[in-house]
């Protein structure tokens, strides 16, 4: 080799270490990024009804605050590129709240209110979808809404129960949601035919497994069914699993949403604290054991059981064959709860220019952070996104207490 | 269209310029230079890659000395191209309506102005004209903040332009004996192989799809280019304003963006087109490129919103032997700022290759394939894509000092976004004809 050849290799040796040198620090286990304030949001802590927050592709970030036992709903959205554009309070004016975000695209995202389908644009633009139906004009109810939008470059779709003030059962439809275009096609009744009283228990989505699955029950004959059922993301019905001992579930009675790993085991937990678990072949109830379960988590693949166990905040693993292993302490919750234990400095860029502010006394919006009914939304690796409560102003009822979105590490352990 | 009308005037007027052969003789080498367009010269690969697409690179020209022995400026050389591309595009997952399209597709024409009016001074004026271009305000929207279905406002979202009409406009300086070349105007940062290719240069139609997730467009800067060893190295330093960096919605975007590029042949510069034409001995290349910014988002109405850092690095390895060539890039970008934690990080790479044959001393043929892999939005939701592209190139006047002065593309293109499930696929035809 020449002098020269050895050179040119040293050269390209050395700048292809820079190569792969130029990677992203990620955030520590509950370690905070910078803090953004939002807004003052109803509530004081430690039970504010705020869901965890949400992004888009773009990186704006997408707040929905409400519960579904009440019909307020408040929605924020804090752009990426600085500013909070809020005042989006649109529901079907029904008695349910937010049931949770269904998801996003590249610039917006989707909330499911009641009976509404909401969504809510990086712009601070916030419109009902598929309000009416465009041929009859009657008015259209959302039953269920798999909260998964499948965003691709050409279409951007979700699959929904959708049901007419006309119609005895909901319809599984396709939702296009591109921009211009929202059309519901592919509509698929309800099997079977002759089902009445189709009530939705619980709904869930997974993006990996490209599949919705929804916990329901009706009435076929004179018997009272009820099933969990998997469909495609064409709104195809792909199997049906029937639900033994369902006990009483409400409606809309599992917590957050129905989470599933990557295997295809879904599992949902009930407000009186039973977990169904159930995967394409059969389904069965498990009592959680050793800790006082908040909701079922999917991170990275993996089913998660989080709650508290002897007043701390703890998480279990769901393994692929339904078992669930014993509870450990959640780090990543107790080392943000160290991180808020002084005052923390906050980006208050909601106007131009931006400035910092400081909240004295920080506090998580719920008794944990992380623990929550709803799944932590994946922002970045190994890292979502968590409230932060500031100051409250009033008390009781009326109180409302200003929110900061921060970034935060999360591990499940 | 004026600044043509105005070209071809000056070209008519400035009698200096040199007789230009026309028709089945177009990309002949001018008489003055017949050694040097016989052969593949050592520096095959010119300062400026955009400014000899169809016919004999300038040095090749600019030998004709005055009597005090300094070359003769050259006041104006004509160049330019035409890529008519004619096929289909199937993409079975999307709307009815986008389904198929199909009739001219990335057609582009460029017209290159260029010349040395003064010695050690250059310029090069590069016009090229495409669909992809003036797609500058990238959204309107109504905006309903209190969902009564009255519109309280409209939002328009602007994105920098990807494509621009200028692919060079550059003045160039050439101190110490052509040792160094400064270039400052509009043009590609030479940050990947790709990107310092001209536009006919490219084995397919475009460019690598990876390529054009990292960095497209050309960009406002000024540029320092070596070329010691008589090409065998070749090195760059350059500033640009980094207009062709894709900055959030509504925001302007501040920072030079430093560019650095090193290039190593060390058996001798490769071909200047993406394919072997001369069947010439082994040959290779390494290189890798640079590019760094650290800058700060502005909100559209003028205040501070955050500070960021743009880095974006590439590795690439070219082999060209006997007609083989091939070439391979990896590239990587992480973007961070200091409110977001949210790393915008994207890796790719391409191989792509060709095997030039002479059918016969005046027709020759060239199959092509490339494959390309990027994975965008890697720290929060990694997508991935994946592109297959496979071609015949048909060069009917092989004979010609530049084969590629008459080429016939024909190429399959595929597209497939593993994460999203979709799939694109593309028949096109593009006949290329250099002037």
């Amino acid at each position: 080799m020449t002098g020269l050849s050895r050179f040119a290799c040293t050269a390209s040796l050395v700048l292809l270490a820079a190569l792969g040198s130029s990677c992203a620090e990620s955030l520590g286990e509950g370690q905070l990024g910078t803090p953004r304030a939002l807004a003052y949001v109803l509530g004081s802590p430690p039970d504010m009804q705020v869901l965890p927050p949400i992004s888009d592709r773009s990186g704006n970030i997408y707040v929905l605050a409400g519960s579904r036992k009440a019909p307020e709903t408040s929605a924020f959205v804090m752009r990426t590129g600085g500013g909070v554009r809020a005042g989006c309070n649109v529901t079907k004016g029904d008695r349910v709240g937010p049931v949770g975000w269904v998801g996003f695209a590249a610039d917006r995202a989707f909330y499911w209110a009641g009976s509404a389908l909401v969504q809510l644009s990086w712009s601070g633009d916030c419109r009902r979808m598929f309000d009416r139906d465009p041929v009859t004009g009657t008015d259209l109810f959302f039953r269920a809404v798999f909260p998964w939008v499948a965003d691709r470059p050409s279409r951007t779709t979700a699959v929904a129960l959708v049901q007419a003030s006309s119609d005895p059962n909901p319809l599984t439809v396709i939702l296009d949601l591109t921009e211009g275009g929202q059309v519901i096609t592919t509509p698929r009744a309800f099997e079977p035919p002759g089902a009445r009283n189709v009530v939705v228990h619980g709904v869930g989505a997974s993006a990996t497994l490209r599949q919705g699955f929804l916990v329901t029950s009706f009435q076929d004959g004179d018997v009272t069914r009820v099933e969990a059922r998997f469909y495609d993301e064409e709104g195809a019905l792909l199997s049906r699993v029937g639900i033994p001992d369902p006990g009483t579930i409400p409606p809309l009675g599992f917590v957050g949403f129905l989470q599933a790993n990557d295997a295809g085991l879904v599992a949902g937990l009930t407000e009186d604290k039973r977990i169904l678990l159930f995967d394409r072949s059969g389904a069965r109830w498990v009592e959680p054991r050793g800790m006082e379960p908040v909701g079922i988590h999917a991170w990275k693949g993996a089913l998660w059981l989080v709650g508290t166990a002897q007043n701390q905040p703890a998480v279990a693993s769901i393994a692929d064959n339904g078992a669930i292993g014993g509870p450990i302490g959640w780090d990543s919750s107790n080392r943000i709860l160290g991180e808020l234990g002084g005052p923390i400095e906050v980006t208050d860029d909601r106007a131009p220019p931006r400035r910092t502010m400081r909240f004295d006394t920080p506090r998580p919006t719920s008794r944990f952070p992380l623990v929550t009914a709803h799944a932590s939304h994946p922002y970045a690796t190994d890292g979502t996104l968590t409230l932060i409560a500031g100051p409250t102003i009033g008390d009781g009822p009326g109180a409302y207490t200003l929110l900061a979105v921060a970034p935060v590490g999360v591990l499940y352990p | 269209m004026r600044l043509f009308v105005v070209a071809v005037v000056a070209a008519l007027v400035f009698s200096t310029v040199p007789a230009r052969a026309q028709g089945a003789d177009a990309g002949a080498p001018p008489p003055e230079a017949p050694a040097a367009a016989a052969a593949p010269a050592p520096t095959a690969e010119p300062a400026a890659p955009t400014v000899a697409p169809g016919a004999a690179p300038k040095h090749e020209v600019d030998v004709t000395r005055q009597a005090s022995g300094e070359p003769a400026p050259v006041l104006l050389e004509i160049h330019g191209y035409v890529q008519p591309a004619f096929g289909a595009r199937n993409r079975p997952q999307a709307l009815p309506r986008d389904r198929w399209e199909y009739g001219g597709l990335s057609s582009r024409a460029g017209i290159i102005l260029s010349g040395t009016p003064a010695k050690d001074f250059g310029y090069v004026v590069h016009l090229s004209i495409d669909a992809r271009q003036l797609a500058v305000i990238t959204g309107v929207e109504l905006v309903d903040r209190t969902g009564d279905g009255g519109a309280d406002g409209i939002v328009t979202q602007r994105s920098a332009a990807t494509a621009t009409i200028f692919e060079e406009v550059s003045a160039s300086y050439k101190p110490l004996g052509g040792f160094v070349t400064m270039r400052a105007g509009a043009m590609r940062m030479p940050f990947t192989v790709a990107l310092r290719s001209a536009n006919t240069a490219l084995m397919f139609a475009s460019r690598p799809g990876p390529n054009e997730v990292f960095q497209s467009g050309a960009d406002l800067g000024g540029l320092v280019l070596a070329e010691p060893l008589e090409g065998r190295i070749r090195a760059s330093v350059g500033a640009f304003t980094g207009v062709s960096l894709v900055a959030p919605p509504n925001t302007t975007s501040r920072g030079l963006v430093w560019t650095a590029r090193f290039d190593a042949n060390p058996l001798g510069p490769l071909p200047q087109a993406e394919i072997d034409f001369d069947r010439g001995p082994v040959r290779f290349g390494l290189g890798v490129g640079a590019l760094y910014r650290n800058g700060t988002f502005y909100s559209s109405n003028g205040y501070e919103l955050a500070e960021n850092r743009d880095v974006r690095v590439s590795g690439s390895v070219r082999f060209a032997a006997l007609g083989f060539f091939a070439q391979a890039e990896v590239l990587r970008r992480v973007v961070t700022d200091n409110v977001s934690s949210r790393p915008n990080q994207a890796s790719g790479g391409y191989v792509q290759a060709s095997y030039y044959v002479g059918v016969t001393k005046s027709i020759g043929l060239a199959p092509l394939g490339r494959f390309g892999l990027t994975v965008e939005d890697e720290a929060t939701l990694p997508r991935r894509t994946r592109w297959i592209e496979g071609g015949l190139a048909f060069f009917p006047r092989a004979d010609l000092p530049k084969p590629e002065t008459v080429r016939v593309l024909v190429q399959y293109q595929g597209e497939r976004r593993t994460t999203e499930d979709e799939t694109a696929h593309a028949a096109l035809g593009q006949l290329q004809l250099l002037f």
